[in-house]
């Protein structure tokens, strides 16, 4: 599900795919909005990983749903990365 | 139609702008005109407001002014002001790839939509720090604090958080102490690293203080707040086993959780047998919140920092949003006065003269060097393209300014008489109803005993005074202005309690990845030393570091309980100065960057501000060092130890071992303020060096990832 919402299309045009030209539902509009929900609090995304390594490694079979989660959660805190104060 | 792209002469290609018809150009013209007399009207608006604020004199002005005042500064500043940088300055670039285009990986750079990424990013460097400082800075009237944080955002806080932004993403998204490293050399990246260690545990003692100042003998706040944890762990163990990954249901299950949390906390505090099993002492508090740090920060994430993580930062937006529609529909009087006679530094919420004291007391919100290692963080990696930076670093900190300003306007709509009850200490006000009424109303603040009792009533408190550090001061404000739009006086205690709540989740979750962060930061360092101790994943240095990082914050909450002169009036300044040094060196470091791109002629951009910075942490510092009583660390030090070899009790002390803790504390506080001058100025004298090299070499010497030009027409957010 893209996070542009230029138009009221659904474009999962990219460059592999072609545009598909339909009205946003009640459904895609949800998930559009749950994901910039994530995405916001910096919470793991799954879609988003899941198309991008679609796209950029289609040989490697993808991590599953919940593989990734605990994967993109114990990453985002391993690290140096301070809070504001 | 989109022209083709011509190649410059560096070989980069640029989209040309169109060419227009006659017809269009007037059309152009028009709109520009329109848009013209647009922004003159909100400058209009904007200097009447400001007008009405400055000019009052003996009647009370409406908190909507302020507020309009300071929209009409953040647009303007925005519209002008940050477009003359990223264009001039900066240079932004659309038509080259930024790294979340380039590396785009689906996890950690990803192409984000701007909205969504301004979203983001206010989320991470939001915190406790705007809402405290200005509560704190009231005691001098809301005009100064007022002008320093509108002139301190547009000027240098936005500016710091833009340019760093800027940097970042021009360097793969490396942060700051990397950036520093690479522009600057490996001492000057060494001194950064320590310096923002040491600002760090630093920040983490003042928030912990915070939260143990407003937990001290109160069931109600302290029973919600100990609920957090088992509830978070709840949503932990749902979003990891039961239903892996469903955030949504998760949160909306701990937000209904967190009401009813409060709700059932009056119960709790009017029930003798439960209600003592939530009444603590500060110093008892301070013990619970040292074992809380470190268990915390060993846990696995996912069962208790990154679910509280979540739940904060929904409320932390939705306050701030809440907040902004209660001022609008309340348009509550600001009762403090313009100016107080405070300015001259004998205040007793903390001491020091109006310069230097109030642009250290007030950081975030004007300008937090915090924000730098935000603005190098996770929000450069996920950038679409170079010309959202602007909205996205600029934008995002004039947000955080706001929420500033919504905060001194929270303490300045209370009764000054109840403001000076909560934030003045012991030392000076007593600790009685009878006691503070007299000495507060001495100063020209009539207030009664009954006033304060019935404050303290109203939201389901025992008592009111002595509680500075700002949350239960914003949280009285910002229950007087909500229960005023909803619930009326009934819902008061519960505001209150909803407003304590909300501050403590983010400062909790604050300590917990604060001290994690810090337990890296330690090993980092400890790793240079002797290898091993630099394993994170090996449990015997994991534990050694956590527990050092733990007993550095905690040292510093627990004798802010316990010594008499202690508090948060005691490690705010030490506070604001380390964060001030902290952005004067991002800022440093922005100027060596402009400096080594060639950019010689806009360098006042960052210069202004890092000059300004440096006067006020500098002296600031100095005078803690160096002055009299009762500002300088040693000058108090000195005379309670004095006093305490020939064995006499200075009040508010009552035995030569306080006097002690006193003296040692004092020596230690000016240590610290010592240390700090010492690394700004360090840190200065790289960045001279260094600018003056660039400035003798002809060309370019600034090292930035390798220029790579977008694909015209395609939409990087869209692909993933």
């Amino acid at each position: 599900m893209p996070l542009s919402t230029d138009s009221p299309t659904v474009p999962t045009a990219c460059a592999c795919g072609e545009p598909a030209k339909r009205v946003m539902t009640f459904g895609d509009r949800f998930a559009f909005f749950s994901q910039a929900v994530k995405r916001i609090i910096g919470a793991p995304d799954y879609e988003t990983y899941l198309a991008r390594h679609r796209q950029i490694h289609p040989e490697v079979p993808p991590m599953s749903e919940k593989e990734f989660f605990r994967f993109a959660m114990d990453r985002r805190y391993s690290k140096a990365s301070p809070r504001c104060c | 139609m989109i022209p083709a792209p011509t190649p410059d002469r560096l070989g980069h290609s640029h989209h040309p702008v169109a060419v227009m018809e006659p017809q269009e150009i007037i059309y152009s013209m028009n709109n520009k005109l329109l848009s013209y007399i647009g922004w003159l009207l909100v400058a209009v608006l904007g200097a009447f407001a400001l007008g009405a604020v400055a000019l009052n004199r003996g009647e009370t002005v409406s908190a909507v002014w302020l507020v309009t005042a300071s929209l009409c500064v953040y647009f303007i500043g925005y519209r002008f002001y940050s477009k003359f940088i990223a264009e001039r300055v900066l240079q932004l670039d659309d038509g080259r790839m930024t790294p979340a285009v380039q590396r785009n990986d689906g996890l950690d750079y990803v192409p984000t939509n701007k909205w969504v990424l301004y979203g983001h990013h206010f989320a991470a460097i939001a915190g406790g720090g705007p809402l405290v400082g200005p509560v704190l800075a009231a005691q001098m009237g809301y005009l100064p604090s007022t002008i320093w944080i509108l002139a301190g955002v547009i000027v240098a806080g936005a500016v710091q958080d833009f340019m760093v932004l800027f940097c970042s993403m021009r360097r793969d998204g490396r942060s700051l102490g990397e950036m520093v490293k690479m522009e600057m050399g490996p001492v000057a990246g060494g001194i950064a690293l320590v310096g923002t260690l040491a600002i760090m545990i630093i920040i983490l003692a003042a928030l912990g203080l915070i939260v143990v100042k407003a937990l001290g003998e109160s069931p109600w706040g302290t029973f919600t707040v100990a609920m957090t944890i088992p509830l978070a762990m709840v949503m932990g163990i749902y979003m990891r086993y039961i239903r892996p990954g469903k955030i949504g249901e998760a949160s909306a299950f701990g937000v209904v959780m967190l009401l009813v949390a409060i709700w059932y906390g009056q119960h709790v505090a009017e029930d003798p047998t439960l209600g003592a099993w939530f009444t603590f002492s500060a110093p008892q508090l301070a013990w619970a919140l040292i074992l809380y740090g470190a268990v915390a920060s060993m846990l696995p994430v996912w069962l208790l920092l990154a679910p509280r993580d979540y739940l904060s930062t929904f409320l932390k937006i939705g306050v701030v949003v809440a907040l902004a529609l209660g001022i609008y529909v309340v348009a509550p009087d600001l009762r403090m006065p313009a100016v107080t006679r405070f300015i001259d530094g004998s205040g007793p919420v903390f001491s020091g003269t109006l310069f230097p004291f109030l642009f250290i007391t007030i950081a975030c919100g004007a300008v937090s060097g915090f924000h730098a290692l935000i603005s190098s963080g996770t929000t450069p990696k996920m950038i679409e393209r170079e010309s959202h930076a602007r909205f996205i670093g600029y934008g995002g900190m004039l947000t955080e300014s706001f929420v500033a300003i919504m905060a001194l306007t929270a303490a300045c709509v209370l009764d000054p008489g109840i403001y000076f009850a909560m934030n003045s200490p012991a030392a000076i006000i007593g600790n009685t109803p009878e006691k503070a009424s007299e000495v507060i109303t001495n100063w020209g603040w009539a207030i009664t005993p009954e006033m304060i009792t019935q404050t303290a009533k109203d939201i389901g408190e025992n008592t009111i005074l002595n509680r500075a550090g700002g949350a239960p001061t914003l949280a009285v404000g910002m229950a007087q202005i909500m229960s005023a739009a909803i619930g009326g006086q009934a819902l008061q205690a519960f505001w209150y309690h909803f407003a304590i709540l909300f501050e403590a989740l983010f400062i909790l979750t604050a300590v917990d990845a604060g001290t994690r962060a810090g337990r890296f930061m330690i090993q980092d360092l400890l790793g240079n030393i002797y290898a091993p101790l630099g394993r994170t994943n090996a449990v015997g240095a994991n534990v050694l570091a956590t527990v050092l990082c733990v007993s550095m914050w905690g040292y510093f909450v627990y004798q802010g309980t316990v010594d008499p002169l202690g508090g948060v009036n005691t490690i705010w300044p030490l506070f604001g100065i380390g964060n001030q040094m902290l952005a004067g060196i991002a800022l440093l470091l922005c100027t060596t960057v402009l400096i080594k791109m060639k950019r010689e002629r806009y360098i006042w951009v960052t210069m202004v501000p890092t000059a300004w910075l440096l006067v006020c942490t500098l002296t600031a510092g100095w005078q803690k060092i160096f002055y009299p009583l009762p500002v300088g660390f040693f000058a108090i030090a000195q005379k309670y130890s004095d006093a305490a070899a020939a064995g006499t009790v200075l009040a508010p002390a009552k035995t030569i071992a306080e006097m002690e803790r006193v003296a040692f504390n004092n020596y230690l506080c000016g240590t610290i303020t010592g240390l700090f001058v010492l690394l700004v100025a360090a840190m200065a004298v790289f960045a001279i060096r260094m600018s003056l090299q660039a400035i003798r070499n002809p060309k370019p010497t600034v090292k930035e990832s390798p220029y790579q030009a977008t694909q015209p027409g395609v939409d990087y957010a869209a692909v993933h």
